[in-house]
């Protein structure tokens, strides 16, 4: 028994050095990105090109019962300032296997207006990337340029997002993503600073660094030469985006991000909805991370730099177990009376240093975007985005074990649709009855500007 | 507040970055730990003071305990309490283990599903702890003593390191002085004084209680509670600080 006990405390000493070394790893690579975004002008070369380099983009909208916001995302591209030439625009409308009234919508649109068109999908495989690669062989455009159906693009977006396949080395462009839902729950509100952490200092401290901002899957470009080099849309992958990063770098290709392509986006308002989106990313994100972590690091393409900063990318769900695995450890050293004593200063020190800056950083990361975009008041509630770390953390780690389980008995994990929380009303030829109601397009716009116009008065200096 | 279009947020290219500022912010933490090494015992022994007092309003009894050196020339008395002997109230770890679990289970459906696992805390610890004492060791390693010790460390680095933090996070910031220096003056004195809140109520909590209630308060009561109000000063520094930073109009684009 008491041989037992010594090996299973030496097995915690070595786990929990060891998850420190990996945190700390992650810690200092937030640090660094957030320092960054903050002091350094970076990048900002392709947005000087918006309205000047105008290829011709295919926008598809792959749709699976998404009659409460079909007409949205369609009035928001029939609003945007690219020009509507066929040879400039055209936007092919996915219905993929629905059964609500989806498909009608879409006819009526394509009615209305000659760049809409709409492939209906009621036979072969089911799936966002499936619908993709149908919708990309019905597609002419040089630029593909994919909306998740509940999206809503800024009127401007499509310019600043394909300005940069001027440079002919880049295969995706991202944009930013902005929930236009704060403010319904306290989720969202939370899920607003978290994003705004990870566009607006993550992403663009990536792309300012020449690293790898990820290609989103939606809200982003990728150039039609560049997908059919890479082999298209792999219909297996359940987070097909990052899959599409991966293998895009891999070839040779780079991604660029421009903070300046807003699309408002409607985030989970519920725990269980915000449980399923994640569960899905961990899964999907951990299964690239077996596909192509290999290839990653064999890739001629790639500097040391870029590798390194692709399986920081790749591993970034396997921080969750990490840290559960880091708190059983040092709960098994605090029972074996070994925590923190005198004999254990420089590990205690290391702990420290990650308890105390570790954690911070990703929360350094919020802060530093908050500072960015002129969004103090809402920053206030950071504490309460430990409860979110912690039912992340909690969420991922079992659905990474649900994935090992399943892949050592050979099967696939299906995939979850996220909640919508709108309730489509003919919005889209909607007035301020849309607003006062709380649905439609005007009232996601009045919402996004709400948020912008706190963002617009605060950098004017009218916020006393 | 309706707009016809939405139109992107203006956002800061960057935050003008002053090295005078980082400079300062790295001499201000080199100052305080230099003051908190050469002048700290002066300021734990106010801390004990404090813990002696809330320990006293509270009904515990407490004795001298051992002299506790934290670095060369720092240096603090800790106080010796006792635990609540499970041998005179042999149903007391039965009890909370029981009573927490019927709260977890009654409240963790009514909780919000982030709040769930911390619910679930307080039965998990206590149900762990219980079976280290019926299946390992009658006592955990620790005595209410050298849970003091535990914490002084703890406490005593991470005063050690909060200059540092905020000399990169906050001090660097091209925001009023009056910004920085005010919150992190805030910052020290609720450190400092929450901290003796914190050690008095779990020493209190093991003397009425027993050593059940140690995990517990080790893993939620120390970094974690440090953690939150670290992170609390900050986002309301920031806060301000972006109301400063909004007002240098030649860096927004």
């Amino acid at each position: 028994m008491a041989v037992a006990w010594a090996v299973i405390l030496e097995a915690a000493r070595v786990v929990a050095v060891l998850v420190l070394v990996i945190l700390a790893a992650y810690t200092y690579r937030s640090l660094f990105f957030a320092l960054y975004r903050l002091f350094s002008p970076g990048r900002m070369d392709y947005t000087d090109l918006a309205g000047f380099h105008l290829p011709f983009v295919s926008v598809l909208v792959p749709m699976h019962n998404e009659e409460a916001v079909a007409e949205d995302i369609l009035e928001a591209l029939a609003q945007s300032d690219y020009p509507k030439d066929p040879e400039r625009m055209e936007v092919i409308a996915v219905d993929d296997h629905s059964t609500d009234a989806t498909g009608k919508i879409l006819d009526d649109y394509a009615r209305r207006y000659s760049w809409v068109k709409v492939l209906h999908r009621q036979g072969g495989k089911r799936g966002k990337a499936a619908a993709l690669q149908a919708g990309t062989e019905a597609a002419r455009g040089e630029v593909l340029v994919v909306f998740d159906a509940d999206y809503v693009p800024g009127r401007s977006l499509l310019k600043f997002l394909v300005a940069p396949f001027a440079d002919p080395e880049i295969g995706a462009v991202m944009g930013r993503v902005v929930p236009h839902n704060v403010g319904t729950s306290l989720l969202s509100r939370l899920l607003d600073l978290e994003r705004a952490g990870g566009y607006q200092v993550v992403q663009q401290a990536r792309h300012s660094l020449g690293l790898i901002p990820q290609y989103g899957g939606t809200a982003g470009g990728v150039r039609r030469a560049a997908l059919d080099a890479v082999g298209g849309w792999d219909p297996r992958s359940l987070t097909e985006d990052t899959d599409l990063t991966l293998r895009l770098v891999i070839g040779g290709w780079k991604i660029a991000y421009v903070n300046r392509a807003e699309c408002y986006e409607e985030v989970p308002e519920t725990w269980e909805g915000r449980r399923l989106q994640i569960e899905r990313w961990a899964l999907g994100h951990t299964d690239c991370l077996h596909r192509h972590l290999k290839p990653l690091l064999r890739s001629a393409y790639l500097t040391p730099r870029e590798k390194l900063d692709g399986v920081f990318l790749l591993g970034a769900y396997l921080t969750a177990p990490l840290i559960a695995l880091g708190w059983a450890a040092t709960a098994i050293l605090f029972f074996g009376g070994q925590s923190y004593l005198p004999v254990w200063v420089p590990f205690f020190l290391a702990s420290t240093c990650f308890n105390a800056i570790g954690n911070f950083a990703s929360f350094f990361e919020i802060g530093s975007s908050a500072l960015l975009d002129g969004a103090g008041r809402r920053v206030r509630l950071l504490p309460l985005n430990v409860a979110n770390f912690v039912f992340s953390t909690v969420t991922v780690t079992g659905a990474l074990a649900k994935y090992y389980a399943s892949r050592a008995r050979g099967r696939t994990l299906a995939w979850n649709k996220t909640d919508r929380h709108r309730n489509g009303n003919g919005s889209a030829n909607g007035n301020g009855d849309a607003y006062s109601n709380g649905r439609g397009l005007n009232h996601i716009k009045a919402r996004a500007a709400a948020a912008g116009m706190q963002r617009s008065m605060r950098a004017r200096g009218m916020d006393s | 507040m309706r707009r016809r279009h939405i139109t992107p947020h203006r956002a800061l290219r960057h935050v003008v970055f002053r090295r005078e500022a980082l400079l300062y912010g790295a001499v201000l933490a080199i100052l305080f730990d230099a003051a908190l090494i050469w002048q700290g015992s002066r300021a734990l022994h106010v801390h004990a003071r404090v813990v002696e007092a809330l320990l006293g309003f509270s009904g515990v009894s407490w004795e001298d305990g051992t002299e506790l050196v934290l670095l060369p020339g720092l240096s603090v008395g800790l106080l010796s309490t006792s635990y609540a002997d499970y041998q005179n109230y042999p149903l007391y770890p039965w009890l909370f283990v029981a009573g927490s679990l019927a709260f977890a289970i009654v409240a963790s459906p009514r909780s919000p599903l982030p709040m769930r696992p911390l619910v679930w805390a307080a039965p998990f610890s206590l149900g762990v702890t219980l079976f280290y004492l019926k299946a390992v060791s009658p006592g955990v390693p620790y005595n209410p003593e050298d849970f003091s010790r535990i914490w002084y460390h703890g406490e005593t680095y991470l005063w050690l390191l909060l200059p540092w933090i905020a000399a990169v996070a906050l001090l660097a910031l091209d925001a009023p002085l009056r910004i920085k220096a005010g919150w992190l003056g805030l910052l020290f004195l609720y450190s400092f004084l929450w901290s003796a809140v914190r050690l008095a109520t779990a020493l209190a909590t093991f003397h009425y209680l027993g050593s059940l209630w140690m995990p517990f308060f080790y893993f939620t009561f120390g970094f974690l509670a440090d953690f939150l109000y670290i992170v609390a000063f900050y986002s309301m520094a920031i806060d301000q600080s972006s109301r400063a930073l909004a007002q240098q109009r030649q860096t927004w684009q």
